[in-house]
């Protein structure tokens, strides 16, 4: 397994040029879920969570607005206190255990500051806490994304912001990288310096990255794992590729496409529907097995496979036994919660 | 506390197990450190560092001590120079005023409070522990009491060497610090500062568990159960020569300083405790 | 990288595609994982996996602790393989689309022809029916 990666990768021993699997069972795991779940108040924010994430990976953690992403990535690292159930990260319980915590950095989405502090004195509190802090990397940063480092904390704007809060999430260089929604204001050029430096960072100096997102297409492809959570419960857990396969569309004549739907049984899967005139597409949320594509090149319709944007989508429209078809435009985008 | 104790010990062994298997990513140039971070207590003093990381926090006690101490100078000379009074009366007058106490101990208290408030999320971000948090907060407190007390202090051997700046005028050196020697009118201080700071925080930990609401109920429960003790002793005093309360108030004049600043003392360490208690169980979404 | 088809796919098409077009010669090395990941903004184990599929249809070989290289022949088993591929990829289409715009098979081989000739010539651009 060494080897595989050695002569590319140069000091990243340990790595698998082929991930597919979300577990690899060479190493253990970086966070290990059991059974979690997480009320307030009267709200199910996470409901029996299991999940177990490979080391030295980047995870997306993808679903709606309100689908609890936050609370799950706050009790990772502790922050939210589970009602019930075990986390587990980097080897030990995360829960106000420093040996551990030390090892792990977590950018939220608005970090707030207290309203007298400047950039450049989050930057100096980060590089003592982490003794792998990158402190050229974090200056190429803080040029890159444009951050004065005597600007206020309370002065900056949504995206300086976020960009700060990138700054520290990738100079620390911390086992575990846990970023989420890093987008707030960010344009698409900081978008792009963002995954660039994240990869070429990553590519280095290999480490366990959480990323959540709604954005899913723009990082789909940095991904290896995909984890989609709906209505505080996990809905998918899969390498970034087979999460791929999880939907497919479908286009053709009417009729045709909803003989093979029938044919198929997957009347009650299709989760976005569009027709101009005779013709209609479906994305079909459920994997394309050889019977159906079969099936459709038999009826001469079109199969193509969707982006993951849309089987997060499609994923969300359905609940994972459902049978209720929506025709929502693009599931994904609407934001708010059910 | 036993169950904190034990939770470190938990840290320790976690933190071996785990420090065997994190070879992965370590470049050798970077990394240099070899075993794991400094933790625990290391970290407390790095959330510490964190208060302190803005150097403007820590002047503000000490300044608004020497501001107030100036004006009530400037007060007690402006009576003194408009009217036909006695320096001495004047004097006596000032050493009553309290303003000094009030604003060293009110002052700070926006900062620490917002500072523990605005950068718990950040702290804990950065791989900190609440423990760290908090009682970096508590340590936090401590030094800019030390300083303001430190300050406050200065300015009564001043005003004691000049005697009373060359007017007759005590300002600073007033009642409320006992007018004895340098270090029980610092030790005076250092306690009043402190104490304020810690029921401060007791209430900022209050806010962060339990929300905007959760802070009004305990303010107001607060303020009922103040009115209510004020009620009894008020009463005992009334009929003093009965037992129950008025007995405890009579222990309490055997007390070095009367009742007083033993009850708030009392209050201050169960502020502490609580404090801690009620923050290490908070929640931050 | 587009959604047709698998990322680590479409790597390898590149790469094979830069073998054949002689930006990458025999015996030389091609770009790192970390290199190909970043250029198209893709995870290093998918650009990876990419590069394996070539190592295992001996295209591309790992020389320990330099980098891999594009083996002697590489350029003879890739034209094998498009040509294997070219009825499928293209002919069939073509034919498909032939015969929905009516054309007779004459038709066809005579455009077929007529496009051939004028890249043979040098200018595959002046000659456009």
């Amino acid at each position: 397994m060494t080897a595989a990666t050695t002569p590319w990768g140069g000091a990243s021993p340990g790595r698998e040029a082929v991930a597919e699997a979300p577990a690899s069972p060479e190493e253990a795991p970086a966070v290990v879920v059991r059974g979690l779940n997480r009320r307030f108040g009267r709200v199910e924010a996470l409901r029996d969570i299991h999940l177990e994430l490979a080391p030295n990976r980047i995870h997306g953690l993808v679903g709606r607005n309100g689908a609890g992403k936050t609370t799950l990535l706050s009790t990772l690292v502790g922050q939210v206190i589970p009602s019930s159930g075990s986390v587990e990260v980097l080897g030990g319980r995360s829960l106000e255990n420093p040996a551990v915590l030390s090892r792990t950095v977590y950018v939220r989405d608005h970090q707030c500051y207290p309203d007298d502090m400047r950039v450049h004195h989050v930057l100096g509190i980060a590089r003592r806490a982490y003794p792998r802090w990158d402190e050229g990397l974090a200056r190429r940063l803080t040029e890159d994304f444009r951050l004065s480092p005597r600007a206020r904390t309370k002065k900056l704007s949504t995206g300086q912001r976020t960009s700060l809060g990138i700054i520290v999430g990738l100079a620390s260089r911390a086992e575990l990288t846990i970023f989420d929604e890093p987008y707030s204001g960010l344009d698409p050029v900081a978008r792009g310096v963002f995954y660039d430096r994240l990869l070429e960072d990553f590519a280095e100096h290999p480490r366990t990255v959480i990323i959540s997102t709604h954005l899913v297409d723009e990082i789909a492809d940095l991904l290896n794992d995909v984890i989609l959570l709906d209505d505080g419960a996990v809905t998918l857990h899969e390498s970034q590729e087979r999460a791929r396969d999880r939907a497919y569309r479908l286009a053709g004549p009417v009729h045709d496409v909803e003989r093979l739907l029938e044919r198929t049984g997957s009347t009650g899967r299709v989760s976005r529907r569009q027709s101009v005139g005779s013709m209609t597409m479906v994305v079909v949320a459920a994997p394309l097995d050889a019977e159906a594509e079969a099936a459709a090149r038999e009826l001469g319709l079109e199969v193509e496979p969707v982006s993951l944007q849309e089987v997060v989508a499609a994923m969300g429209t359905l609940s994972p036994l459902g049978s209720s078809p929506r025709d929502t435009g693009d599931a994904a985008q609407e934001g708010a919660q059910r | 506390m036993s169950q904190a104790a034990a939770e470190d010990n938990r840290t320790v062994t976690g933190g071996a197990g785990a420090g065997g298997s994190r070879r992965t990513g370590e470049a050798p140039g970077v990394a240099g450190t070899g075993g794991l971070p400094d933790a625990g207590r290391g970290r407390t003093m790095l959330a510490l560092r964190y208060y302190l990381t803005v150097p403007s926090r820590l002047y503000t006690g000490p300044g608004i001590v020497v501001v107030v101490a100036a004006l009530s100078l400037a007060v007690g000379a402006v009576i003194l120079g408009s009217s036909q009074a006695e320096a001495a009366d004047v004097s006596n007058g000032l050493t009553y005023n309290q303003t000094v106490v009030w604003w060293g101990s009110i002052a700070p208290l926006a900062i620490l409070c917002s500072a523990v408030g605005q950068g718990t999320t950040a702290m804990l971000g950065l791989g900190m522990t609440r423990r760290n948090v908090w009682w970096g907060a508590i340590l936090y407190a401590l030094v800019g009491s030390a300083l303001t007390a430190t300050a406050l202090v200065v300015l009564i051997a001043l005003e004691r060497l000049t005697h009373g700046w060359f007017m007759g005028l005590s300002a600073i050196d007033i009642i409320y610090f006992g007018r004895g020697s340098l270090l029980s009118a610092w030790l005076i201080a250092l306690g009043t500062f402190f104490g304020a700071q810690v029921i401060a925080l007791l209430f900022t930990a209050i806010y962060l568990r339990a929300g905007a609401m959760g802070l009004t109920l305990s303010i107001v429960g607060t303020a009922v159960l103040l009115v209510v003790v004020m009620g009894i002793l008020i009463s005992a005093f009334s009929r003093s020569e009965q037992g129950g309360v008025s007995a405890l108030l009579t222990l309490g004049e055997g007390l070095p300083g009367g009742l007083l600043p033993w009850a708030l003392g009392l209050a201050v360490l169960l502020s502490l405790a609580g404090g801690w208690l009620i923050y290490r169980r908070a929640s931050f979404r | 990288m587009d959604d047709s088809k698998p990322i680590f796919q479409q790597v390898a098409e590149r790469i094979s595609s830069d073998i054949l077009a002689g930006t990458y010669g025999e015996e030389e090395q091609v770009p790192s994982t970390n290199e190909i990941a970043l250029f198209h903004r893709i995870n290093p184990a998918t650009a990876g996996k990419g590069i394996n599929t070539l190592v295992a249809r001996g295209i591309l070989y790992k020389r320990r602790g330099i980098g891999m290289f594009v083996a002697t022949g590489a350029r003879e088993i890739l034209l094998r393989e498009r040509q294997d591929q070219f009825v499928n990829d293209y002919v069939d289409p073509l034919v498909t689309e032939a015969r929905a715009i009516g054309f007779t098979a004459e038709d066809a081989l005579r455009v077929v022809g007529r496009r051939l000739g004028a890249v043979a010539a040098g200018d595959p651009r002046k000659e456009q029916s």
